[in-house]
């Protein structure tokens, strides 16, 4: 019986395929042999650094992860699709086996920190940012736990029994809906950040008598963080998470005249309110620092820092804290979900 | 170094191949020796000499056994290699167990415990040394002739498709292929088209289906049906990577003209756990039988003692898989559940239980005991188990759902359609026109290629046994 050529060549037809595409791929590896080849940390970290070279890689990773997410709706760990192209984080989802505890641990740490700074003359009030989910409920897909939806007023009766002013940014965000954040990012938007500002302000009053004044410079073409979680690179924009527009602010302070005249030789005016938090904060494209001197008519240092959670940048602003340099006022922002979940990059 | 990575598949197996081909016959064997070598030493070079130094000790011994005429030399000699054998798999794999046990028996009794030392376990040695230890015991029985040269030998011990996670090859079953084998365009193609099988079912169906199990088998108090899906979706996960691995050695294997054992058979077809274990694992099932069954006495010393044979069999086969009590207990429940058969007659009929139930009976005994194989602890099976009978409540609470990936439900059900297909059907790939096999067999290798491109790895099951 004669064999068809299929049944004979398919074989080594895949294999020199497999070959061209190996040299290919070792043509744009440069391995790093200068450890030596014990204990397989060498040999793990030479495989990591040839797969990052092999030539189908993007086109595998995007294409994989296009056709779940455009089929399914479906995410790289650390991402939850929700509706009409909204994405979010799964830390707002999360609930570890020892919430309970970290809860309490965590809301330990904002009452202390809360306490230390006022026992050094600082007027403190804790801004817990609520979970994206929770304000845009109606792109969700995915219905929480009982424990997770009373997160946020477990955390303001907390903090309010134990003396501590912390405002509930809810009712505002909510009255604003889809425009308080961005559809494919963790964060809020310019619009969010000045409406939670307000809402501090409108709790705790002005702070000064200075007028600063917030005006749009531009516009930036921006990409949400989350669509990192969808991975579909080449895809991305036929699959909608392609870059937006989003506005950019500037606020300044607008000097009365005869301060602008001395101001070259006036007396330094000390800043009186400080901001600590996480990248709601920190990160300038939303402007919720210029946002928080407008409504609250007084100027503000930032301490936030991206990337590290509320609870790490407290602790380095108080470490290297004299008593004689305490703002009078301090506005921590702390997103509900860090009191129960650690970021993934502490 | 694993199958499914670029490494393997870009670099090493063409490589190997090249040079494999472009060899004269008789150096063949060393070249499958240097590459086994070095695969295996991609993980630890300096873990070389352990799997050479145990395949020098079993060839010697196995020389002697079978040469010497002096009975007692020979029995001699049969006992230093099989407890050199597994003296090296007791060390490496039970020794920090034995050790953590006898350090809790002691401070339970008030006193100071012992200082325990985690040995590292090379990976493939339970595999090595089953097969060192069956090449002692053949050679001292007579039933195979010794290899012409060291090489062959050490060739079979360290044989790089079978090395890390078997089928546990007997020396007397690839003795003649040494010198003896064919080497073909259609045979190469036929392990090439093998090969992409035991690939593509790895990659696309159990690795997909792997952090379903994961999930639950970390929480606490899964309910019934969060339970139920993760035992089911482990029971299928093991058996598609262990089986697809096992497809991959076979293709790997016949692409250099060495026919393997199969090592599956549809084993979840089977309608008692006797019939299971002659479809599961078939390698390992047939090593037991004839190197710890059949010595222990079988069934030649009354129907008592074949029971207690036939459990202490599995026991022990259950231990071999992981130093952990987890394993001894899943090893006893497959092995009550075979005495039990034994007893109502299993041998020579198609079920011992009623028709209807026999193969949805015999599934849910073997998913159950994978729960225990599964688990890190025994306590956690129990909370598995609980979970499976309702303790801790009936449906899928929100804290999980939100968890769960269309894709991982999606190759759930394409595997459990895979698993009882041959129920209703005899239909399999290689009944396909050459063209249209071609075009599939391209196809599969096409999108696992491109999965083990975009995923991260993902390790064996079968590992580190």
């Amino acid at each position: 019986m004669t064999l068809s050529a299929f049944d004979r060549l398919t074989g080594p037809a895949l294999i020199v395929s497999a070959a061209i595409l190996g040299v290919s791929t070792l043509i744009e590896w440069t391995p790093d042999f200068a450890t030596e080849f014990r204990d397989g940390d060498t040999q793990i970290a030479l495989e990591d650094s040839l797969n990052k070279v092999v030539p189908i890689r993007d086109l595998s990773v995007s294409g994989w992860n296009g056709l779940r997410y455009g089929l399914f709706g479906e995410m790289l760990e650390g991402g939850i699709a929700g509706r009409s192209g909204w994405l979010f984080t799964s830390e707002e989802y999360s609930e570890p086996d020892d919430y309970e505890v970290r809860f309490q641990q965590n809301i330990d740490i904002l009452i202390s920190n809360a306490k230390s700074l006022e026992a050094m003359g600082t007027k403190v009030t804790i801004a817990i940012v609520p979970d994206k989910s929770r304000i845009v409920a109606e792109y969700t897909r995915h219905p929480k736990s009982k424990w997770l939806e009373d997160r946020y007023d477990a955390i303001l009766h907390v903090l309010t029994d134990s003396g501590i002013r912390a405002i509930d940014l809810r009712p505002a965000l909510v009255a604003i809906g889809h425009e308080g954040f961005l559809a494919q990012d963790t964060h809020w938007s310019a619009a969010g950040a000045k409406t939670a500002a307000d809402a501090i302000a409108s709790a705790i009053g002005p702070h000064g008598e200075a007028t600063f004044n917030t005006v749009q410079t531009s516009t930036i073409s921006y990409t949400g963080d989350l669509t990192n979680f969808v991975g579909a690179g080449l895809f991305a924009e036929n699959l909608g998470l392609g870059p937006v527009n989003i506005p950019q602010f500037v606020t300044t302070e607008i000097l009365a005249k005869q301060d602008a005249d001395f101001a070259l030789f006036g007396d330094e005016r000390k800043i009186t309110g400080a901001v600590v938090g996480t990248s709601y904060s920190a990160v300038l494209h939303w402007n919720f620092l210029g946002a928080l001197k407008e409504a609250l008519s007084a100027d503000i240092l930032d301490h936030s820092v991206e990337g590290k959670g509320p609870f790490v940048p407290m602790k380095d602003y108080i470490s290297n804290l004299r008593k004689e340099d305490a703002p009078e006022f301090l506005i921590w922002e702390v997103p509900e979900r860090y009191l129960t979940v650690t970021p993934k990059n502490i | 170094m694993i199958f499914s990575t670029n490494l393997f598949i870009l670099v090493f197996l063409p490589l190997f191949l090249a040079i494999y081909y472009l060899t004269p016959q008789r150096f063949r064997s060393a070249i499958i020796l240097i590459a086994s070598y070095a695969f295996y030493g991609w993980w630890r070079v300096e873990y070389l000499g352990l799997i050479f130094g145990i395949s020098l000790v079993s060839y010697i011994a196995g020389l002697v056994a079978y040469s010497e005429r002096s009975e007692g030399t020979r029995k001699a000699a049969l006992w230093v290699g099989v407890v050199v054998d597994l003296a090296a798999l007791a060390y490496f794999k039970y020794a920090t167990f034995f050790m953590v046990n006898a350090d809790f028996v002691s401070r339970s009794m008030g006193g100071d415990g012992f200082n325990v030392i985690h040995i590292l376990l090379p990976i493939g040695i339970s595999f090595h040394c089953f097969q060192s230890i069956s090449y002692v015991i053949d050679m001292y029985r007579r039933s195979v002739t010794p290899p012409k040269n060291v090489i062959d030998f050490l060739t079979f011990g360290a044989f790089f498709p079978q090395l890390l996670a078997g089928p546990v090859l007997r020396y007397k079953d690839l003795a003649d292929q040494f010198n003896n084998r064919e080497h073909t365009l259609n045979g190469f193609t036929q392990g090439a088209y093998r090969f992409v099988q035991g690939l593509a079912i790895k990659v696309l169906i159990a690795d997909t289906i792997a952090p379903l199990a994961d999930r639950i088998f970390i929480i606490s108090n899964p309910t019934f049906i969060e339970s139920w899906l993760g035992a089911l979706a482990y029971t299928f996960q093991l058996f598609f990577d262990f089986a697809g691995y096992s497809a991959m050695a076979i293709g790997l294997a016949a692409m250099v003209g060495f026919k393997f054992v199969e090592n599956f058979d549809n084993p979840y077809i089977s309608k008692s756990i006797t019939e299971f274990w002659r479809r599961w694992h078939i390698s390992l099932s047939n090593w037991l039988r004839d190197y710890l069954y059949i010595p222990l006495g079988g069934n030649r010393k009354g129907e008592l003692r074949t029971y207690i044979n036939l459990w202490l069999t599995m026991v022990l086969g259950g231990f071999w898989h992981g130093a952990n009590w987890t394993f001894l207990i899943w090893g006893a429940w497959h092995g009550s559940i075979m005495a039990v058969e034994r007893r109502l007659g299993v041998k020579g009929t198609a079920s011992v239980y009623p028709r209807v139930i026999s193969l949805p009976l015999t599934f849910v005994l073997v998913v159950i005991g994978w729960v225990m194989f599964r688990s890190i602890t025994v306590s956690g099976a129990f909370s598995m188990y609980s979970g499976m009978i309702g303790i801790n409540g009936f449906g899928i609470r929100p804290d999980i759902l939100w968890q769960f990936r269309p894709t991982e439900l999606i190759m759930l059900a394409v595997a459990i359609f895979i698993s009882f297909l041959p129920i209703w059907s005899k239909f399999n790939l290689g009944q396909l026109p050459p063209m249209i096999k071609a075009v599939v067999y391209t196809t599969l290798a096409i999108l696992a290629l491109s999965r083990i491109a975009a995923q991260s790895y993902a390790p064996f099951l079968y590992f580190q046994f």
